[in-house]
């Protein structure tokens, strides 16, 4: 059992952040979840620049969970400077989207991509999700190395 | 020396001959002894060897010898007796006195010894071969292999021999005892030749039948002789007559010698009458030829009067011939100057008779003609043979005559040329339907062309300009145009105009000039032409009131309709500064021109048109497609926003429902747990239909992809998937092993079998176990994959609807599904190139087939 992790969540849709923190809530884990709603505050956090420069306060996360379709700065750029900055691209990144579209996924997979889930549309089928991405990602998995920098 | 031996004499003659002798001795001794004792007697030897000497029947001695003697003793006075005697005895006699004279002695010294000779020879002597006529003896060396008879022990024989011997021949010697008997063997044949002297030879040997040969041997000379030392008065009185005599040749030597060597054959007796007779016939045969003569001549006459009249009547048929024949005919003389022409020649080459005299009528030969009409006739003069010719005679009014002529030499006996004679026939006609044809040929031959240009496609320009080169090449004119009837089928329009050797401006500029004039339908040849679409052909427009001068200095114009299915679209018009320069044929042949031409312009303008429309084509359809391609990229970000945008409130709904129904549920009361479930229900649903609709909205639009899938794995796959779904539900699936590659899209087939292979299992029986077979067969190009199942079965009427869009037959609560899976089944396969149907029977299961193709 690893130490409970930090999950950054990269959603834009509050009704959906809401039913993600539900599930994670009601299978009792006890991950920290920090919320990004759009590109530019997720690569914040990420880089912790700005207001997330405490690292204290806002440490950096153990996995990504990741939607495409944001505001602005969409989930594959995020995805592309993740996985193309070297302090940052060991990091595990699961693209959590409604999207069942092959070229998102392919996109996503080439720009490194460790996983890719589709949200279910039952909340039933959204906890079984958060559960294994837990169990999965959080416990089987075991992350990288900390990145020198 | 040789010595001669006697003919043969009978004792019997001998006797009588001596005794007649003796009596005539006595006689002239008594009657010379009373005459005078001035004429000297003298006693003569005779022995027989005729013709030199001998004594005749009649018992008197004869012979040249005697007869000479006589003329001497004439001379001289002599008295002779004649002493008959054989040579031997003469000698003795001689010697002894009995005889004073011994005529025909041939000189030897052994003989000079024992008697005397006068001076001058007598005669010569020879031996001479004289040869049967068969034996073909010439020559001394005939004579080798011969049989010769002459006479036994002569010294000729000796010396004959000797000869033989010392040139080498071989010869068979017959003797025999006289020369009449050497002459008679070979005159029979047992002898090849006889020899005898020359005189008994010459003098008889054509009453033998032998030939005289040139083989002579052993000469002598004939003397008379005396005894030694006596009668020399004798001797002298010889030579002294000889020696006169023998110079001239009118001598009684002469005459003598004359008797004794006839040239004459031997026919004493019969020669006579014969001549006699002969000159008698000659008369008799004179006289008669002469009357034959006189006959002959007057047949001769007769036949020639009648050869004559012949004759005329001949040249009478055959002026008259020459009067009337269809040919001309002429002769000349050897240098080819005319002598003779007929009227039929006079009239085909326009010449009178004297004009064509001479070298007049070459002048009418047309200048072109004359080098090859001389030529042909070097050419028979040369090799005595026909020459023919085609040639034209100018006529003094211009018109030409072509002619068939032929020449032959007449040749005299000698095959010299004394002159020619030939025919003329009149081949104009022949010559004009020739050209004619020539014409017509060469017309077919540029239509030929004309046609293969016609066919190629193109631009109305070049198009034009190759009609007018076609035109130029088939018919002779002054101009050609080729008009069209313009868009408002009121006027004509120059498409092609004839370039009369100018270039594009003049003919751009003409063009212009055409077109300024009034050329609306029916107006001028063209116009009608337009109108009535019938061909117009004038020999002189001047006299056709339609006639509208475009041009000056028309005489002739022929116009034909450009027709196209029976419509008229124009008209080709050609015009000649000629009268009546266009033919029958011309008109065909411009009509098939015409036909050609207007098939060409059609076709080009058509070609124009489909260009046209081509082009035309061509933008709408990059129009379409530009508009095609933006509707697919709406309905891409139409999708895109479905499957996020649609999705995410869908999930809240769905969510936040589910949270309630399970967290809050003791809040609410049964109404309010009951439409709070059937809100979870309902998003439920929606997110199933969204979810399939979506997929059958994306079917294809990312391209089919054509790529061996092996449909094995992908049912494994499906399969394995399936397991725990199939454990819940106690469902059985069995697979068919060996399921074949087919070509295809793999993320299609995989819609397509998870599609067919879940549905199987819905709908099934209640209380059944389901089970669902997956098996295949082959057909020549595809397989057709089958899933049975042992459901509920669909009616007949329902086995095509259910591949519609939305169509279910049953209530969500009784099967769950959103009605389009089949149809996105159906789709896919479709797009696969392959179809999909069901067979079924209610209540008793359904079988799905699916045809895919292999390739």
């Amino acid at each position: 059992m690893n130490k409970p992790a930090h999950i950054l969540l990269v959603e834009d849709n509050r009704m959906d952040v809401e039913l993600t923190l539900d599930a994670f809530h009601e299978a009792k884990l006890l991950n920290t979840i920090h919320v990004a709603s759009n590109g530019q505050e997720a690569l914040d956090y990420l880089f912790g620049r700005g207001r997330y420069a405490d690292r204290k306060a806002f440490p950096r996360p153990n996995l990504v969970l990741l939607d495409l379709k944001l505001p602005g700065i969409d989930g594959f750029e995020v995805l592309r400077q993740i996985k193309s900055t070297p302090v940052l691209k060991r990091l595990p990144v699961v693209i959590l989207t409604s999207s069942k579209d092959e070229g998102d996924r392919a996109l996503s997979y080439d720009r490194g991509a460790n996983s890719y889930l589709v949200k279910p549309v039952s909340f039933d089928g959204f906890m079984g999700v958060v559960r294994q991405i837990e169990g999965y990602w959080l416990s089987l998995n075991v992350a990288p190395p900390e990145s020198e920098a | 020396m040789n010595q001669e031996q006697s003919g043969q004499i009978t004792a019997g003659h001998r006797v009588w001959l001596y005794s007649l002798c003796a009596a005539m001795v006595l006689m002239v001794a008594f009657s010379s002894g009373a005459i005078n004792t001035q004429s000297r007697t003298v006693r003569v030897g005779v022995y027989q060897n005729e013709p030199k000497i001998f004594m005749d029947e009649n018992g008197h001695a004869s012979g040249f010898f005697i007869q000479l003697l006589e003329k001497i003793a004439a001379q001289e006075g002599w008295t002779l007796v004649y002493v008959p005697c054989e040579w031997a005895a003469c000698l003795q006699d001689l010697t002894d006195g009995q005889i004073d004279l011994m005529p025909d002695m041939a000189y030897s010294t052994e003989r000079d010894a024992v008697y005397d000779f006068h001076k001058i020879p007598v005669i010569e002597s020879w031996s001479r071969v004289y040869a049967s006529p068969g034996s073909q003896i010439n020559k001394l060396s005939d004579l080798d292999g011969k049989r010769i008879a002459l006479l036994n022990g002569s010294i000729q024989q000796t010396v004959f021999q000797q000869l033989m011997d010392g040139l080498g021949y071989k010869v068979t010697l017959v003797p025999v005892d006289s020369y009449d008997q050497a002459f008679a063997l070979a005159g029979n044949g047992s002898a090849d030749a006889a020899i005898s002297n020359q005189l008994f030879g010459d003098y008889f040997y054509q009453k033998y039948g032998l030939v005289k040969t040139t083989i002579d041997f052993e000469p002598a000379e004939l003397y008379y002789a005396t005894a030694k030392g006596r009668n020399s008065d004798l001797l002298a009185a010889i030579d002294r007559d000889l020696g006169k005599w023998i110079p001239d040749p009118n001598s009684p030597y002469y005459t003598t010698l004359g008797n004794w060597t006839p040239k004459e054959p031997y026919r004493l007796p019969g020669y006579v009458i014969w001549v006699i007779g002969g000159i008698a016939g000659l008369l008799l045969a004179a006289a008669g030829m002469i009357y034959l003569l006189r006959r002959q001549v007057k047949t001769r006459t007769n036949y020639l009067e009648q050869a004559n009249m012949e004759l005329q009547k001949s040249e009478q048929r055959y002026q008259t011939l020459a009067r009337i024949s269809p040919v001309g005919i002429f002769r000349t003389d050897p240098n080819g100057a005319t002598t003779y022409v007929n009227p039929k020649w006079c009239a085909i080459s326009g010449l009178s008779a004297d004009q064509a005299l001479g070298d007049g009528w070459l002048e009418a030969v047309h200048p072109e003609d004359r080098e090859k009409l001389s030529q042909g006739w070097q050419e028979s003069t040369h090799h005595h043979q026909a020459s023919y010719s085609d040639y034209r005679f100018v006529r003094p009014d211009g018109s030409l005559a072509w002619v068939m002529g032929q020449a032959m030499p007449e040749l005299n006996n000698d095959n010299q040329i004394i002159g020619y004679v030939g025919t003329i026939t009149d081949i104009t006609e022949r010559k004009q339907a020739e050209d004619a044809i020539h014409r017509h040929m060469n017309q077919l031959k540029a239509l030929n062309k004309t046609a293969l240009q016609l066919q190629k496609l193109e631009p109305a320009q070049i198009l034009a300009n190759e009609i007018i080169k076609s035109l130029e090449m088939i018919l002779d004119y002054t101009y050609s145009a080729v008009l069209l009837i313009d868009e408002s089928g009121e006027r004509l329009i120059p498409f092609a105009v004839s370039t009369q050797g100018q270039d594009d401006d003049f003919v751009a500029k003409d063009k212009k000039y055409i077109e300024s004039q009034d050329t609306r339908l029916g107006k001028g040849i063209t116009g009608w032409v337009a109108q009535t679409g019938l061909n117009v052909r004038l020999g002189d427009v001047r006299q056709d009131e339609r006639y509208y001068a475009l041009r000056e200095n028309i005489r002739s114009e022929l116009c034909v309709p450009l027709k196209v299915e029976k419509q008229i679209i124009g008209v080709i018009n050609i015009e000649s500064d000629q009268p009546d320069a266009f033919s029958q044929t011309d008109e065909s042949v411009l009509e098939t021109v015409a036909a050609q031409v207007s098939i060409a312009i059609q076709n080009a303008q058509l070609h124009e048109k489909i260009q046209q429309y081509a082009v035309e084509l061509e933008q709408r359809v990059q129009e379409r497609t530009a508009q095609l391609q933006a509707a697919n990229k709406e309905l891409e970000s139409f999708s895109y926003s479905v499957s996020h945008d649609l999705r995410a409130p869908l999930r809240a709904i769905s969510g936040f429902s589910e949270i309630i129904a399970r967290r809050h549920r003791l809040s609410l009361n049964e109404e309010g747990r009951h439409y709070v479930d059937n809100i979870v229900q309902a998003s439920e649903r929606m997110g199933h239909l969204i979810d399939d609709l979506l997929t059958y909205a994306r079917l294809g639009r990312t391209g089919v992809r054509r790529e061996p899938v092996s449909l094995a794995s992908l049912v494994g796959e499906i399969s394995r998937n399936m397991q725990s779904h199939l454990a819940e539900i106690h469902g059985t699936l069995s697979v068919a092993e060996n399921l074949p590659a087919v070509t295809g899209d793999q993320t299609l087939l995989s819609q397509v079998f998870t599609n067919l292979l879940e549905n199987a299992f819905i709908y099934h029986k209640p209380d059944v176990l389901p089970l669902v077979t997956l098996t295949f067969y082959n057909e020549d190009k595809y397989v057709v994959i089958k899933v049975s199942d042992n459901g509920i079965g669909i009616p007949l009427e329902y086995q095509e609807k259910i591949f519609n869009m939305f169509q279910r037959l049953h209530s969500e609560e009784e099967y769950p599904g959103t009605g389009i899976g089949l149809a996105t089944v159906r789709k896919s396969v479709e797009l696969l190139g392959g179809s999909v149907w069901v067979e079924s029977k209610v209540g008793a299961g359904s079988t799905f087939f699916v045809r895919l193709p292999k390739e």
